[in-house]
């Protein structure tokens, strides 16, 4: 999935720079957004003794 | 082969332009989607294929088709039926789908190193690896500055393809790890995709749900990178007006960068956690994309810096939560991929 994301991302950074060249920047920026989100409030670090591994 | 791999990235986007890019502005971006596709499809095999059959035919055989596919980097210039570009697309696919090996080059690796020193070996595997590339963007630089645009970059890929070859050839010393008397059978590696694919689906049912958030996080930030990464050369040299024959000093900075940043990021990771550094990623990745928009050579020189910074922070930080979340045993293919993450972020930056 990762891999299919980043070919899409490629084509859509690159049909968003024919547009507006400024765009794929302006989306990047854009989007940390919600993936600081998802690092903030979904990521759990495990304490010092939840660590089994 | 890191010096070799690192060549031509600096000037691959004004490359793909010159042979017909210009005229059919999307071709940058389907490369990128074959590219990655081609990646996505080998991806779930390659560890099935060298379990079962053994790892040195597989990164062997496969080195060398990489190598070769270089000639079509090569010839393209004089490629008349179709736009030249196609041969560049029909490369780069043959590329991906090569790199088939890189779970049963992870799994050597493995194999041959005794458990207790494995950390230690794949650290000092990661810094031979970037220590290599930075010259490798360098002589590439001055290889396409002194002999222009198109046949500095033919004679840069030709050079890579004689690396690959001669590594390849090199790769015929490699012992078998796996011992398994059975004939590769291409039908095996059809019969075996859906099942290979479930095991796969089948981890996300064990491992923790962190895990998965992690998983998008990752996925999300290859996805940011690309957007971007796709067109930055032929942006720099269109919008920004920094000239063609210094873009390739704008890598210089990043590369350097990972080389002496890795361990103390490393040891921030040990020291403070992970949440923190995989948080600073994203905000670097803001003042990156700030200091690029409406740079000159200096802020776009900065700006890759803090790239590589941000690959640093989520990467460490990323395989440190996942390395205490995960069971071993279910972290093969979790790792591999991760390393063909990071390399992923770097690859046509």
């Amino acid at each position: 999935m990762g891999y299919i994301l980043t070919g899409a991302g490629m084509m859509i950074g690159n049909f968003l720079y024919t547009l507006l060249p400024q765009l794929p920047f302006y989306l990047t920026i854009a989007l940390t957004v919600p993936i600081l989100l998802l690092i903030v409030f979904r990521i759990t670090e495990p304490s010092a003794e939840e660590r089994k591994y | 082969m890191d010096i070799g791999q690192e060549m031509p990235v600096p000037y691959y986007q004004q490359y793909v332009d010159a042979l017909g890019g210009n005229t059919f502005p999307m071709a940058l971006g389907i490369i990128g989607l074959a590219n990655f596709v081609a990646l996505a499809l080998v991806a779930v095999p390659g560890g099935f294929l060298a379990d079962k059959f053994g790892r040195r035919w597989l990164i062997v055989t496969m080195t060398f088709g990489i190598g070769l596919s270089y000639l079509f980097f090569v010839l393209a210039p004089f490629w008349n039926l179709t736009p030249a570009w196609h041969l560049i697309l029909i490369g780069t696919v043959i590329q991906s789908l090569c790199l088939i090996y890189q779970p049963a080059l992870f799994a050597m690796v493995q194999d041959s190193v005794p458990p207790e020193r494995r950390g230690v070996a794949s650290s000092f595997i990661n810094m031979i690896h970037g220590t290599f590339n930075t010259p490798g963007t360098v002589i590439g630089g001055i290889i396409v500055v002194s002999l222009g645009l198109v046949a500095g970059m033919q004679a840069v890929y030709f050079i890579v393809m004689v690396l690959f070859l001669m590594a390849a050839d090199s790769r015929l010393k490699l012992k078998e790890t796996v011992v398994n008397e059975e004939k590769i059978r291409f039908r095996y590696f059809i019969s075996k995709y859906p099942e290979a694919i479930k095991a796969n689906l089948q981890v996300w049912r064990i491992v923790p749900r962190t895990v998965f958030w992690l998983f998008i996080v990752q996925a999300s930030t290859m996805f940011l990178f690309a957007l971007t990464n796709v067109i930055n050369a032929i942006y720099a040299r269109d919008v920004l007006g920094i000239p063609q024959d210094q873009w390739f000093l704008a890598y210089i900075p990043m590369m350097i960068i990972m080389v002496i940043a890795s361990f103390p990021i490393g040891k921030m990771v040990d020291k403070v956690g992970m949440k923190l550094p995989l948080a600073i990623g994203p905000c670097i990745l803001v003042i990156s994309m700030l200091l690029f928009v409406n740079g000159n050579l200096l802020s776009v020189m900065a700006s890759m810096a803090l790239l590589g910074l941000v690959q640093l922070f989520m990467m460490a930080a990323a395989m440190a939560l996942s390395a205490c979340l995960v069971e071993p045993q279910n972290r093969g293919e979790n790792s591999w991929r991760r390393k063909l993450w990071a390399t992923s972020l770097l690859a046509r930056v």
